[in-house]
Order: C-alpha cells, then sequence, then structure tokens
C-alpha cells in the first residue's frame, strides 16, 4: 500500500505535494460555482448539427477582478474531462458532493493564483465547463425536457464550436467583449485555436498548448476503442443506467486507455518500468502484479467516482470531429488561418504521442505560410501529453513571459 | 631610391613565393599590414564594434508595410528596435531557449527552431528583408541559407566579421595561435563559427551568383563607413551587407 502511495505522489507531483492550500498567499482560495442559463425553450441553443437545444445551462467559475475597461479578461477552456473549477478549493464540495474536490484543488492551480502565471492580482480568469460533460453544465446526465428523464444517448451530439459559441455567449452575459488572452491545453488548445478562427476580433492573445488543428488518425482510433469499452460494460444498457448500476469497468478501461496516451513509453520507463507491486517474482495470477498495472487502475477507479461515462462519449467524439481546416477553409488550413488576427503562441512537448509536436509543426507552418506572426516554442520533456500539465516550471515561464509581453506587432497583411 | 628598388623586389619575390604555395588572390603586402597596426597603435586603442551597431543602419532600411525575418534574432534587440516602427511585420527566428524567451517577454513572435527548418516553410517572397546577423560564419550550409533568404525575401541582410582584418591576419601571421579578436572572441576549442569568410570571399560568392549588393556598411577600426570596397578586406572589422538576386528584382 505504502508503494501505491509513493508513486502516486510521484505521478502529480504538484498537485499532491506542492498544491497550495486555500489559507496560502498564493492560492485563489475558497470558490464557488457560478451557473448561467444560456438558452431557454423560448429561445434555444442551435447547435452545429442544428439541434435546438433548450434549455442550455453551464457552469462557469471567475478568479481575479475585471478591471473597469474589461481590458484584463483570459479565458481558459477545459480539457477532455476537466471542469469550471480551475483553480483553488471548492467550498461546496463535500463528501457526498464532489468529493475528490476535497483532496485537491483546481486542475491547473499552478498556474492561476496570486503571483501566478495567470496573475489574479493582474487577470480576470474564467473558466466554463463544456455542455455535454457533467459538472453542471447541461449534459447526457441533464433531464430531457421532452421525457423528463435524463437525456442518455438522446443528447444531441455537440462540437467544439458549439462550444466556443456558447462561451462567447457566456462571456456577452459577462459583459466581456474582448479578451486578452485565451489558453488552453489538448482539447481545451483546441478551443483555444476556434476562438481565434470563430472569433478573430475578440481575442488579442491565443496559446494552445499540446493541441492541433485535428486529432490524428491515432487518436481517433484510441477514443474509438475507448467509447467501445464503456459501450461494452454489462451496465451500459444503451445510455440508460442513470439510476441504476453504473457502466463503471468500461468507463474506466477507457480512462487507462486514454493514461497511455498521455504518457510516453520511456516516461512509462522511467516511473514504473517493469517494477512488480509487492513481490519480485511472477505470481502466476491475472490481479495487479506490476506498478504500471497498479497506476492505471488507480486512474480508472479515481476517474469513474468523477465521471459520466456517456459524457465521455461526447466530448471524445466532439474532439474526434474538430477540424479547423474543414470548418473554416474547406479542407485547407492555410485558407483558415488567414482569418487569424491575434497573437498566436503554440506550444508543444518533445515526447507527446497523442498531439505530437509535428503536428503543432504543421501548424505553425500554416501560419507562417499566411505571414501570421506566431510564437513556437518545443519543450523538451519525458511526461508526454501529460507535459502541459505537469511541466509546470517551463510552461510556467512561457505563459508568464507571453502574457507580459506587450504585444506592439500587428499582423500586416 | 635603390632602397626602394630592394622593396619593391622582395614585395615581387614573396608574392611569388606565395603563389607558388598556392595563394592566388592577394590583396595586401606586409607595408600596408605594417600601417594598419602603425595607425593602430598611434590611436592607442582599438574599439571592438559594439554588438548590433548593424542595427542602426537596418532600421534605417524600414518604411511602413515592410516585414522583417529575422534569422538567428537572439534576444530580439533588432526586432524590438524596429518595433517602434509603426506598421512593420516582424518573425523572429532562434534556436536559444533562453533567448527566444527574452523574445516572448518582449512581445516579439519567435519561433524556437532551427532556422532552415522555418526558411523551408515560408512561401516565397514573404517578407521584405531576410535577416542573418552575426550568424552566416556558425551555419552548416551558409550559401543554402543565403539563397533561401532571397528566396523569401526581397533583400538578404547580412553582417559578419571579416576574417581578413587587419587583427586577424597579425594575431594569426605573428602569433602563432588561431585568433582571438574583439570580433571573433572564441577559442578554437568553443567557436560556433564553423564557416569564417573575409569580405573577398563573400563578394566572390556573389559575383559568381549573379547577385547584387544594394548597400553595404563597413566598421573600420573607428568608424562605419557606407560602402564596401575590396580594399576594406584588410581595414574593416565587420560588414553588413544588403543583397538581392536580379531574378526578383
Amino acid at each position: 500500500m505504502t508503494d501505491l502511495v509513493t508513486f502516486q505522489e510521484r505521478q502529480r507531483p504538484s498537485r499532491t505535494t506542492t498544491a497550495d492550500p486555500p489559507d496560502s498567499p498564493r492560492s485563489v482560495g475558497w470558490t464557488h460555482a457560478k451557473r448561467m442559463t444560456l438558452a431557454t425553450t423560448d429561445v434555444p441553443f442551435i447547435l452545429d448539427s442544428g439541434y435546438p437545444l433548450a434549455p442550455l445551462e453551464v457552469e462557469y467559475e471567475t478568479y481575479g477582478t475585471l478591471n473597469a475597461d474589461k481590458s484584463n479578461a483570459i479565458f481558459i477552456p477545459h480539457a477532455l474531462t476537466g471542469d469550471a473549477h480551475i483553480a483553488g478549493w471548492d467550498a461546496d464540495a463535500s463528501e457526498t458532493y464532489r468529493p475528490w474536490r476535497l483532496r485537491y484543488p483546481g486542475w491547473w492551480d499552478a498556474m492561476v493564483g496570486p503571483g501566478k502565471p495567470f496573475d489574479t492580482n493582474r487577470f480576470f480568469i474564467i473558466g466554463m465547463n463544456v455542455a455535454g460533460s457533467c459538472y453542471g453544465s447541461t449534459g447526457p446526465s441533464s433531464i430531457n425536457p421532452a421525457t423528463g428523464k435524463p437525456y442518455g444517448l438522446d443528447f444531441p451530439f455537440i462540437t467544439v464550436g458549439d462550444w466556443v459559441r456558447m462561451e462567447a455567449m457566456l462571456l456577452d452575459e459577462l459583459g466581456i467583449d474582448r479578451l486578452y488572452a485565451v489558453c488552453g491545453g489538448s482539447l481545451g488548445g483546441q478551443q483555444s485555436l476556434e476562438w481565434a478562427l470563430a472569433y478573430p476580433e475578440r481575442v488579442q492573445k491565443c496559446i494552445v498548448l499540446a493541441a492541433s488543428p485535428v486529432l490524428s488518425a491515432q487518436g481517433l482510433a484510441f477514443n474509438a476503442v475507448a467509447r467501445q469499452a464503456i459501450m461494452h460494460d454489462a451496465h451500459f444498457n444503451n445510455g440508460n443506467y442513470y439510476g441504476g448500476v453504473r457502466p463503471d469497468m468500461g468507463l474506466a478501461a477507457a480512462r487507462m486507455l486514454a493514461h497511455i496516451t498521455y504518457l510516453s513509453g520511456r516516461g512509462m520507463d522511467v516511473k514504473f518500468g517493469r517494477r512488480r507491486q509487492r513481490d519480485f517474482y511472477a505470481n502466476h495470477t491475472f490481479d495487479v502484479e506490476f506498478a504500471v498495472e497498479s497506476y492505471l487502475e488507480h486512474q480508472g477507479e479515481t476517474f469513474v467516482e468523477r465521471f459520466d461515462a456517456n459524457s465521455y462519449l461526447y466530448v471524445t467524439r466532439a474532439q474526434d470531429y474538430f477540424d479547423a481546416a474543414e470548418k473554416w477553409g474547406e479542407g485547407d488550413l492555410r485558407k483558415a488561418f488567414t482569418r487569424i488576427k491575434s497573437e498566436m503562441m503554440v506550444v508543444s512537448f518533445s515526447s507527446d504521442w497523442l498531439y505530437p509536436p509535428e503536428a503543432s509543426e504543421e501548424f505553425v507552418r500554416a501560419l507562417l505560410h499566411d505571414r501570421i506572426p506566431v510564437t513556437y516554442v518545443q519543450l523538451e520533456t519525458s511526461y508526454g501529453h501529460d507535459a502541459f500539465l505537469v511541466e509546470e516550471e517551463a510552461v510556467g515561464e512561457l505563459l508568464t513571459a507571453f502574457l507580459k509581453g506587450k504585444s506592439k506587432l500587428r499582423c500586416v497583411k | 631610391m635603390e632602397k626602394e628598388f630592394d622593396k619593391q623586389d622582395a614585395k615581387c619575390s614573396s608574392e611569388q613565393f606565395l603563389r607558388t604555395l598556392g595563394v592566388n588572390s592577394i590583396d595586401c603586402d606586409f607595408i600596408t599590414l605594417q600601417h594598419q597596426l602603425e595607425r593602430a597603435l598611434a590611436k592607442q586603442t582599438i574599439d571592438s564594434p559594439p554588438t548590433h551597431w548593424e542595427d542602426e543602419y537596418i532600421g534605417r532600411l524600414l518604411s511602413s508595410g515592410d516585414s522583417v525575418l529575422d534569422l538567428g534574432c537572439g534576444n530580439g534587440e533588432l526586432l524590438a528596435s524596429i518595433a517602434e516602427l509603426a506598421d512593420v511585420r516582424c518573425q523572429g527566428v532562434e534556436c536559444d531557449r533562453k533567448a527566444a524567451l527574452t523574445c516572448i517577454e518582449k512581445g516579439l513572435p519567435v519561433c524556437l527552431m532551427d532556422l532552415d527548418k522555418v526558411l523551408e516553410n515560408v512561401q516565397p517572397q514573404s517578407f521584405t528583408y531576410a535577416v542573418l546577423e552575426r550568424t552566416l560564419q556558425t551555419l552548416p550550409q551558409p550559401l543554402e541559407t543565403l539563397k533561401e533568404m532571397l528566396r523569401v525575401a526581397r533583400y538578404g541582410v547580412v553582417s559578419f566579421p571579416n576574417f581578413a582584418h587587419w587583427s586577424v591576419r597579425l594575431s594569426f601571421a605573428l602569433g602563432g595561435r588561431m585568433p582571438i579578436t574583439g570580433s571573433l572572441p572564441y577559442h578554437w576549442y568553443d567557436t560556433p563559427n564553423i564557416h569564417l569568410c573575409s569580405i573577398n570571399d563573400f563578394l566572390d560568392w556573389i559575383a559568381e551568383n549573379r547577385l547584387r549588393v544594394c548597400q553595404a556598411w563597413a566598421y573600420l577600426d573607428d568608424e562605419v563607413v557606407e560602402f564596401v570596397a575590396a580594399k576594406h578586406n584588410i581595414a574593416a572589422r565587420e560588414v553588413l551587407f544588403v543583397i538581392e538576386s536580379p531574378v526578383c528584382a
């Protein structure tokens, strides 16, 4: 058991060992989630699929203070299974309500807070849970007004474009016309890019971490297997499992698979190698014997506690469908990028094989082709895709520098 | 009169000897070299060119609507001074992480990438100027890079230390060790300079490739002159050239 704790700590060096407690001067402290209704049955939200979604409610959080001329707002979109709780400690969490939030702060607490790269003394930070997810925004576990029961698989398909339109609506409601910056990693990075494409006038600085304009075939394949695991769980029941036994085995398997893609081969060798959990010899069982098995099992177990299987299907599908070139450039990324007016920063991570540096460089190539000034950095790391969260010092340094830059340079066509 | 004749004779025979060694382009004699040294001795001080002396002259080239690709932009000194000018589009490229970070802090767009990798992705004539300050001599394929610069930009702007400056010649000829001067401050084992050249070497290449020098500046021992001629091959510490390809002109 001791062993298990040791390498869990190693897996999350910051979040368990150096997380700032709520009373720390570097923490945003106790937080409360907020809700906003973006659409009602009178005025539904028309999704990209044409489906009129209503009602549409989103959960969001804000930190820091919006300045008088509303020029210090930064939106931070979350990744696949993230939420609006970016920083600080959820004051409303309890043993029965989001208990995992009692154990650790918001998902990017290392970056958001007083004196941190997203300095809440300077900036007004906004996070929003995406629709289709399961952290307070309308999703498959919400009540379908047509049936009075949870949507389940009747929930409409949703896209990254839908999310960004919803985020823009939320900002409208908050009276924010223009963002100083939008910054996200992974699926959050794809939302950042979508922001720069959909609302070029509303984004001054756009930061895309560990993300590219499309998910690779390999990424699509992993998502397909993850969904199969969920849908073949004995308790899946075509998505109608609310109030009954949940398809935990399938969801856990999906998460285990995903975690393999978040690490790198070398990173796994360094962290776990062929180390065994208890004994130094083969036990001839199919139980968890190797350290890496134990790690994945743990990731699966903690994930089912906090995530909904149907939501996993919907958000991975949104990730699959995202294609900036298809949406904005008739298949030509270079054509799509001519829309961009923001200052761009693209950051890739050397051992990331989900959104590999080569994919980010393609991104940069298209920007260079379009004569759009771009900042591009590839960070050396063995942490794989997870690096955008784990490499706090290197990422923090870049974010601080890019946010500080006075940005005198404008794009001249 | 007789003494003068002797000198001339000595010069002739030394030139002849050098030619037998395969040295075919002789651009000075010992007397010229000695004059340079005496001039410097009389002045007591020999100033190294200040870093980025070129920036002022590059800045003068620019006008509104121009665009600059700075290859090996370092801490962004040139781009930062350009950024003061309105309506100039800039893009930096730097392979040193710390230097790139300084650029980002200054609000300058910079790619932390190999400059050849960036060049190959830029469309023809995407910039007005492609700048290569004091970097030419460190490149694995300097001529390929120069050609690429003239592909992506209307003008190539290149500066480099002149390896034929008298101090380099004397440092090696009389010092007997790999020359270390203000413009070439490295030891043989830690120098990034793998492809050093002189003004005449560079001008030869320009002529061979039918390129044109539009403007040039030479940093002599104590002044900057606004042209570069063969006689500067011994007198110039550093040079700055603006070149173009007549194909694009």
